[in-house]
């Protein structure tokens, strides 16, 4: 006879063991589910690369469906120039413009045209195995490459015929490259991607073979190194008589960032082109640090088809302001200052009267680039450039100072006096909002600030010897502006311009008169004019007045323009009395301004 | 005697095992709107119990689940920034029906119920309380619930560009059917 106890207790724990039964580990179930799902599906493995080149390069990435990707590629000159040439910048040896589409998540069409030889391209991608675990496993990914370059600059053409003199054929001017990219994401913080490669240029009757390597290294969640390496492989000699100097194997060390739908690298390498023929088959310096040439690559995606569900592609354009109206409200209790009368501290060539916001720094890309009249065959101009990096910084609200350097380019006419020539220019700025339009408690109908700016002509060779006085120039602006409503804003701009060395005018002080205003379009894009009158008698002869119009839009934390002007520089002097180009001949240059803003001290203000 | 205690051993066992309701493939999803972006993310693959006895609710939720029709999007949800999927793979909640009696799940009928309890998201847990129903037929019993909540209070931020793009309030969708264990 089993004691009472005993069986109670042996009913009480099988009650509780039940009970306790009920308390299924979910944990455990979700793994189980997760594992048994894993098993029965393939997973893709995706971010092999961040973009579809290492840095030369194509990856294995592919783009995705219906999505549009642009890419901007830099080399500038090589660093051995030294700081007169700063490092290089000067020279903007190449740059390509290029898109790629995907037709289907496998399949990449693109094209580009680099400056460099004035080379169109274009390509076929497919993604013929992609990597995957689970149901179906691939240790690789390996992405099939077609691409056919043409270039149309004959006279680098033609010393590479075995006859300099004779003619340059059509068919020389092709070239063709053909590439099995084939790749390994190893973890997410290494992949690692093999390139065997065949070059064939038309103008010479060899086939060149290469094996090139390349991989990415993760940093932090948003940045990593890049580097590819071309091995030519020997017996490639290309025959006599053919006056091929030596070629170099090309080597390439790059800094990725990802952010906001852009995937920007920086550069150095010893290769000046940026398509595969150029790059892998006639890299003429071999990597030292005396040759190399800094760069830089932007790719940007943008989705044109919309996939069927309601969700829409993070990357895809960005609308985001950051200073938008109803963000940046200054209001101490009753009065509310107005701001974004313009969206950035440039209209177009000159300045406006916003300030950078305290702990805000600005950065500035400026471009013109040569004139449209140049023709076809110059690309519009766009083959040449001048440039103006700067930066402005908020040290509070109301006063910014700037520095900046620009370049102009190469000079079309050479019989124009020094100023139009190749110049090398630093400047710099203090600028106060010395009044600002505000309604309630106090009413202010305009905006005040006074901007004055010293500007420096470094150039070494010029026509007239210079003192270092004579290098120095002074602009005084009081910009006075009202925002007159959302969509409209206008700006004047009496300007004195001093210079210490008279340059055909006949007094140092020039006087002109600007006038800007900015018409908004829609919530993020406006467009915008810029027009400065120099007073009669305060003009160099030989120059006219400087008209720009713009295009302007404002997304993820960038303001970028596109805009049309007679003039060719950037700075207050160079633009405003310096313009020698005419509308009406056809003396346009197109440009862009990009301006993009980093908060470097938060402040309570700040979003 | 012993007969006795036999019987209602063997009666609670019963009841308390009948009683429990479990499902595998829960339906989750979520989403944002605003005049910039529109993000929807759905999880079919849910783990979730209900203890019709007590009420107890319990899911589990892997962050890897969500899917987007944009692999980019999906990329970037489970980074650091926004659910941090490496260091904290699941969500889940923890509650109970509030008003269980109004419930009757031998009855085919659709009721209306509170549900209160505890949501953990990327390690941060906090209560909340939502309207649901509850749907009994043919002895499946379907959950659904429609709430949102404040995604910051759960640190998912991201960037600092994307965040006129998300809603601070994100919807929330429950819909689960379940079986009988």
């Amino acid at each position: 006879m089993v004691s009472k106890k005993l069986v109670l207790s042996f009913y009480f724990g099988l009650i509780t063991l039940c009970s306790a039964a009920q308390n299924v580990n979910l944990d455990s179930l979700l793994d189980a589910e997760i594992n048994k799902k894993n098993k029965n599906e393939t997973q893709f493995t995706g971010g092999t690369f961040k973009t579809s080149r290492i840095i030369n390069s194509h990856t294995v990435e592919t783009t995705q469906k219906g999505v549009l990707d642009l890419k901007i590629s830099h080399r500038f000159g090589a660093t051995n120039n030294g700081l007169y040439d700063l490092y290089g910048f000067d020279n903007a040896i190449s740059m390509r413009f290029g898109a790629e589409y995907g037709l289907t998540n496998r399949l990449t069409i693109g094209g580009g045209r680099s400056s460099y030889e004035k080379e169109y391209d274009g390509f076929l991608k497919y993604r013929l195995l992609w990597q995957s675990t689970g149901k179906q496993k691939m240790p690789l990914s390996v992405t099939l490459l077609s691409s056919f370059m043409f270039a149309t600059d004959k006279d680098l053409l033609k010393w590479r015929l075995p006859d300099p003199n004779g003619a340059v054929k059509t068919s020389d001017k092709f070239s063709y490259a053909l590439q099995a990219l084939i790749a390994r994401k190893f973890s997410s913080n290494f992949s690692l991607q093999l390139m065997p490669t065949m070059v064939h240029n038309n103008i010479v009757p060899v086939n060149l073979y290469f094996m090139g390597i390349g991989g990415r290294l993760k940093l932090t969640k948003r940045s990593g190194i890049i580097a590819e390496y071309y091995y030519q492989f020997s017996g490639n000699k290309l025959p006599e008589p053919y006056p091929y100097p030596k070629t170099y194997n090309s080597f390439s060390l790059g800094y990725e960032v990802e952010t906001g739908g852009h995937v920007f690298q920086l550069n150095l390498s010893n290769s000046t082109g940026i398509t595969e023929r150029t790059f892998i088959t006639e890299t003429y310096n071999p990597w030292s640090f005396r040759n190399l040439h800094f760069g830089f690559n932007i790719s940007r995606v943008f989705t044109i088809k919309k996939p069927k569900s309601l969700s829409a592609d993070m990357q895809s354009n960005q609308k985001w302001s950051l200073s938008s109206d109803s963000i940046n409200k200054k209001t101490d209790s009753s009065t509310q200052y107005t701001v974004a009368t313009f969206k950035t501290s440039r209209l177009i060539n000159g300045h406006t009267v916003e300030t950078t916001q305290k702990g805000v720094l600005d950065f500035k890309v400026t471009h013109r680039f040569g004139k449209l009249n140049e023709g076809f065959h110059n690309m519009f101009g766009l083959d040449e450039a001048s440039m103006r990096l700067g930066i402005d910084y908020g040290i509070n609200d109301r006063l910014t100072i700037g520095v900046g350097r620009s370049t102009t380019g190469k000079t079309v006419d050479a019989s124009l006096p020094a100023s139009e020539s190749t110049e090398k220019e630093y400047d710099g700025f203090v600028k106060y909002k010395l009044l600002w339009q505000s309604t309630g408690e106090r009413t202010m109908p305009v905006s005040v600030t006074l901007l004055s700016s010293v500007i420096i002509n470094t150039l070494k060779e010029t026509t007239v010897k210079l003192n270092t006085a004579d290098r120095f120039y002074y602009a005084f602006q009081a910009l006075t502006a009202r925002k007159f409503s959302e969509g409209f804003s206008l700006q004047l701009v009496p300007t004195l311009v001093h210079y210490n060395l008279v340059n055909n005018a006949k007094s140092n002080n020039l006087y002109s008169i600007g006038m800007g205003t900015r018409f908004k379009l829609t919530k993020h894009s406006s467009f915008n004019i810029e027009y400065y009158y120099q007073i009669p008698g305060h003009k160099i002869p030989g120059t006219n007045n400087s008209l720009a119009i713009g295009y302007e839009i404002e997304t993820g934390g960038h303001v970028f323009q596109l805009q049309l002007t007679n003039s060719y520089g950037m700075t207050e002097r160079t633009f405003i009395n310096e313009t020698r180009g005419k509308w009406d001949n056809g003396d346009i240059h197109f440009g862009f301004n990009i301006a993009r803003v980093f908060v470097v001290k938060k402040t309570k203000n700040l979003q | 005697m012993k007969y006795i205690f036999l019987l209602v051993g063997l009666f609670f066992t019963f009841y308390a095992n009948a009683q429990d309701y479990i499902t595998r493939n829960g339906n989750i999803s979520f989403s944002s709107h605003t005049p910039l972006e529109d993000v929807n993310a759905e999880n079919n693959e849910v783990a979730s119990t209900l203890n019709s006895a007590t009420g107890a609710f319990e899911f589990k939720a892997a962050i890897k689940s969500f899917h987007f029709k944009k692999t980019a999007m999906e990329q970037h949800f489970g980074d650091e920034d926004y659910m941090d999927a490496a260091k904290y793979p699941k969500a889940s909640f923890s509650g109970k029906i509030t008003d269980l009696s109004a419930v009757n799940f031998a009855k085919d009928d659709t009721y209306k119920v509170t549900v209160q309890g505890n949501l953990t998201v990327k390690n941060v847990t906090k209560p909340i309380t939502t309207n649901g129903t509850i749907t009994i037929k043919n002895g499946t019993v379907t959950a659904q619930s429609n709430f949102s909540v404040n995604r910051k209070e759960y640190n998912v931020i991201g960037e600092a560009f994307v965040q006129k793009k998300i809603e601070d309030e994100i919807h929330i969708l429950v819909n689960c059917q379940y079986e009988k264990r």
